[in-house]
């Protein structure tokens, strides 16, 4: 199993802030939700979300805690953390800026 | 912020591992059970949703193991994964984990606590104003070299030579000191008006006397030491001018010196100092000052600016001579006097003196223990790294890094090396401890455990256990797996009989044996010493001190009083015999002259030297010395009657040649120096009227001395005042009957009585140190010894399972391989037991003056060392023998 490319890999990580920056979640509804908002367009593997959360965490952008879930099972949830949301903001706006480079670029007429 | 965050996380990964774990787990199974659930809500069947979920994670524990990497293993992980395997790895094998903790703390520790002691000892310094610029003066008569200076040699030094910016001299003695609250016994000193200013300390208190203070007539001055101060009188300052009394004498307080300084030794603080003139009015016939003879000071001295050590000792080899013989010309020998400036910045001290040898020895012995923990050490990890081996190639071939190996071993050295050090930081602090038992007085100096040694031990140590824990891994790395997992390939010749590790053995057996025959020498002088005859009976008896002063008693009436209780304590039952003398053997006291015997012609560089003493009616009786010729002093013997004096054999010898001495006039030199003078008509004209036999005068270990007794009772002065009193054997009678005797005669005196074992077990103090400290080191030299052997053993053995299963199978008995194998050990053995035979030899210079009648060759010691020696080879390769003999020769050449 190869690792994703460093480019998934940080637009995955950039959606998972984003997911998280809503509301806390757990793994799995953190995959769910992927798969909802990006109408099963974004593929994301389960195998590759949780080492994703994992680094997310040891880098501090996110922080877990083990709670009651909506079953009453506990899991473990995720939440931004302060620098997790500039992470966030800053990223986000990288993005915008990238796409919109890549936008006009693409929107270049011949001639 | 962040950090925060990840500090927090990257602790818990490192410290509750355990914990992270299960929630790792937690969480996936967490995950799976919802998506299966999900999957069966979707309507597939229970197994098969389950599956999906599984499949769709794409391998649960590669994930797990990607989470743990992305968690990320920092230089802290790595090195907690490193000390968690070392620990686990050292636990396995207590053996060797034992052993090489073992060795590094005898190593570290014994060497730490030698030089802590020795560093003080010998080292610290006098808490003065430059304290280098202090010298000591060694002078060198007769009867050897000491420090000691009578007062004429002071007042010569101040004055007569242009040497000297300050000359300072003091005797010590214990006083009675009264105060208006107390009465005590305190540590005195008589020092110069000039003692605090060349020594250069300061008063804490008021001020310090000078030569103004030290006047003849004057003299009624005390200087405080601080710590006496602080005890006594609480630190109150009032204390300036107060009145106090020593020994029934009036002195006023003028001062108290600086914290710390506690008189020019270091580590006997005086609590009183008094100006030397006070000696007239504490002991007004106490005639120390006047006598030439009386080398009862000690001196340190200052040179004046601009003269350099070399200059002035130039000129004092020119001068001394005539210096010491304007005093006490001997024109009867040719025999000259030196004077020898030493560095004095650490002050005067008797235990240095005494023990510096003994100390340098044991430092010695000390340095052979660290060699043998290298070593030992060495042979240790090299032995278990040919174990590892096969681990090694395996660990390897997975996959792990070459460092990663390298850096493992090396954790695992630094775990050990660590750990000794901690217990050998234990064991310096309890030998130090030990050591100081043997070292008197020592309770006022802070014997610190000197950090450099223990750093540098430490760092030796480190440095051997990094060298040896890393070679294997570094051997490793290079062999190929396909050799390292061949059983055959292992046997041929890899390292079954690795030359480095038997080379090592030997040299442990070989630094062994010299310490087995180190600690027997001085355990077989130690006995020679108790066992050697001193020439008289030293069994049953006692001195008594009766310092009479304090009872109100002088003069004249102290010798009456002596009689009379010599005579009663004569007719006590229970007692034996009771007499006097001045000077009791081997108490270091010495009193010596130079003796003019007519008919005797002297031939060049002979020595006249003779040594005095002064004994009462009965002496030779009580201490059971044979009168060989003539007779023992009597009453008769007083100031009245002729001069009279007893000669032992040895004088006999040396100067009569044969001839009878009993009859003989004889004169000393001083008599002769000194002929108008009446007080030394003592030494004048003496008539022997005895020879008694040969008997030690100052040490057991000197040879005999030519020794003359004087009576008594003849002179002015009576001298000999110390009691030596032999009780009846088998009577029971003991120190009570005599102190009866004496507190009824002399109520209100202070005594003191000892038993004489008392005064001999002092001199064998040092001997008696090195002996226990050697037998410990021989033992741990032993141990050690034992231990290497037996690894190297082991591992041969191991390495040779195939070879020796073969043999088996060929037809060997059990009985034949045992032989087999202990006759590798005793080969190894022998030869380390050869090498450690010629070391002691050579080595047994070093103990030159300290071993009593005894010598490497000495049979006892010989036989005693070649059967430890055997034993331990024994004892050692046993195990491995029966090892080697129960290989069942299927398994072994199956083993794999």
């Amino acid at each position: 199993m190869s690792k994703p490319s460093d480019l998934i890999q940080g637009t995955l990580d950039l959606l998972i802030l984003k997911i998280l920056a809503l509301e806390p979640l757990h793994g799995w509804a953190i995959g769910q939700r992927l798969r909802q908002v990006s109408t099963e367009i974004l593929q994301v593997s389960d195998g590759s979300l949780y080492p994703a959360l994992h680094k997310l965490e040891q880098e501090g952008w996110i922080k877990s805690e083990w709670k009651p879930s909506e079953n009453n099972r506990k899991a473990k949830f995720y939440s931004l953390t302060r620098p997790g949301r500039r992470k966030l903001e800053k990223e986000a706006a990288q993005w915008d800026r990238l796409s919109g480079a890549i936008t006009q670029v693409l929107r270049l007429e011949q001639g | 912020m962040r950090w925060i965050y990840k500090l927090r996380l990257r602790l818990r990964s490192v410290f509750r591992r355990g914990a992270c774990e299960r929630e790792l787990s937690a969480e996936i199974d967490d995950h799976l059970a919802r998506q299966t659930e999900q999957n069966a809500v979707r309507g597939m069947p229970a197994e098969e949703a389950r599956f999906a979920a599984l499949r769709a994670l794409d391998g649960v524990e590669l994930r797990k193991e990607e989470c743990r990497d992305r968690r990320g293993t920092g230089w802290l992980d790595r090195l907690m994964q490193d000390l968690r395997y070392a620990l686990r790895t050292l636990r396995r094998k207590p053996g060797f984990t034992l052993a090489a903790i073992l060795s590094l703390a005898l190593g570290i520790g014994a060497n730490t606590a030698v030089f802590s002691v020795m560093n003080t000892l010998l080292l610290t310094k006098l808490p003065v104003r430059d304290p280098d610029g202090l010298y000591q003066l060694i002078a060198t008569r007769r009867t050897g070299s000491s420090n000691s200076v009578s007062y004429a040699n002071f007042q010569k030094l101040q004055s007569g030579l242009n040497l000297f910016q300050g000359v300072a001299i003091w005797n010590d003695n214990d006083w009675q000191f009264e105060s208006d609250q107390t009465r005590t016994i305190v540590h005195g000193s008589l020092a110069s008006g000039s003692f605090y200013d060349v020594l250069g300390v300061r008063p804490a208190l008021g001020r310090l006397f000078t030569n103004d203070d030290d006047q003849a007539g004057g003299a009624s001055v005390a200087v405080l030491g601080y710590g006496f101060w602080q005890r006594q009188y609480s630190g109150d300052p009032g204390v300036i001018g107060k009145t106090i009394r020593i020994e029934g004498s009036q002195f006023t307080v003028i001062g108290v010196t600086q914290e710390g300084f506690g008189g020019a030794e270091i580590n006997y603080p005086r609590d009183i100092t008094l100006p030397v003139h006070a000696l007239k009015r504490l002991v007004p016939s106490d005639m120390m000052l006047e006598n030439p003879g009386s080398y009862a000071f000690s001196a340190l001295v200052r040179l004046r600016p601009g003269v350099s050590v070399a200059a002035a000792q130039s000129v004092l080899g020119q001068m001394w001579p005539r210096l010491e013989e304007g005093e006490a010309p001997m024109a009867y020998d040719n025999w000259k006097p030196k004077l020898q400036i030493v560095p004095g910045a650490s002050g005067v001290s008797g235990a240095r003196s005494e023990f510096s040898q003994a100390l340098i020895v044991v430092m010695a012995l000390v340095g052979i223990v660290l060699l043998m923990m290298c070593a030992n050490l060495a042979s240790l990890l090299l032995a278990r790294a040919l174990g590892r081996r096969k681990e090694m190639a395996v660990r390897l071939a997975m996959g792990a890094g070459r460092w990663r190996l390298i850096r493992q071993s090396l954790t695992e050295a630094l775990l050990l090396a660590a750990c000794g050090g901690a217990a050998a930081l234990a064991l310096a602090k309890f030998l130090t401890q030990a050591l100081l038992l043997f070292v008197p007085a020592s309770g006022f100096l802070s014997f610190r455990l000197d950090a450099r040694m223990l750093l540098f031990a430490s760092a030796v140590s480190l440095a051997a256990a990094l060298l040896f824990g890393s070679i294997p891994a570094f051997q490793s790395v290079r062999v190929p797996l396909s050799v390292a997992m061949n059983e055959a390939g292992r046997s041929a010749g890899l390292g079954r009989r690795s030359p480095l590790t038997r080379a090592i053995v030997v040299l442990q057996v070989a630094v062994s044996m010299v310490l087995v025959i180190g600690s027997l020498l001085f355990v077989c002088s130690l006995q020679n010493l108790s066992n050697a005859s001193l020439g008289f009976n030293r069994a049953g008896l006692y001195l008594m001190d009766v310092n009479m002063q304090r009872a109100g008693i002088h003069g004249p009436q102290t010798v009456l009083l002596s009689r009379r209780i010599q005579d009663e304590l004569n007719s006590t039952p229970g007692i034996a015999a009771a007499s006097l003398m001045r000077i009791p053997p081997l108490s270091g006291g010495i009193w010596w002259d130079s003796a003019v015997v007519p008919g005797h012609t002297l031939a060049t560089d002979e020595s006249t030297t003779v040594f005095l003493n002064q004994v009462a009616p009965g002496y030779f009786r009580t201490l059971e010395i044979p009168v060989l010729q003539g007779r023992e002093f009597t009453i008769a013997d007083d100031r009245g009657s002729p001069r009279v004096a007893i000669i032992n054999r040895s004088f006999a010898r040396h100067f009569f040649e044969g001839r009878n001495p009993v009859g003989t006039v004889i004169n000393l030199g001083y008599g002769i120096a000194f002929a108008n003078n009446p007080r030394y008509a003592a030494f004048r004209n003496m008539l022997i009227v005895g020879v008694v036999a040969d008997s030690k005068y100052a040490s057991s270990r000197e040879s005999q001395k030519d020794l003359i007794y004087l009576a008594s009772y003849q002179t002015g002065q009576d001298l000999a005042n110390t009691f030596v009193v032999r009780m009846t054997p088998g009577s029971g009678a003991g120190a009570a009957a005599i102190r009866a005797v004496a507190n009824r005669l002399a109520a209100g005196a202070d005594l003191n009585i000892r038993p004489y074992t008392a005064v001999f077990e002092r001199t064998m103090q040092t001997d008696r140190m090195v002996a226990a400290l050697s037998a410990i080191f021989g033992l741990a030299g032993i141990l050690l010894a034992c231990v290497g052997l037996y690894g190297t053993m082991a591992q041969s053995v191991a390495a040779r399972t195939g070879e020796i299963g073969i043999r088996m199978t060929l037809g060997a008995h059990a009985g034949e391989v045992q032989k087999m194998v202990l006759r590798d050990a005793l080969g190894l053995l022998a030869v380390g037991a050869m090498a450690g035979l010629a070391l002691s030899f050579a080595a047994v210079r070093l103990t030159q003056g300290m071993l009593f009648n005894t010598r490497p060759s000495d049979p006892r010691v010989l036989t005693g060392s070649l059967l430890v020696m055997g034993l331990v080879g024994l004892v050692a390769a046993w195990l491995p023998a029966r090892r080697a003999s129960k290989i069942d020769p299927m398994t072994s050449l199956r083993h794999d």
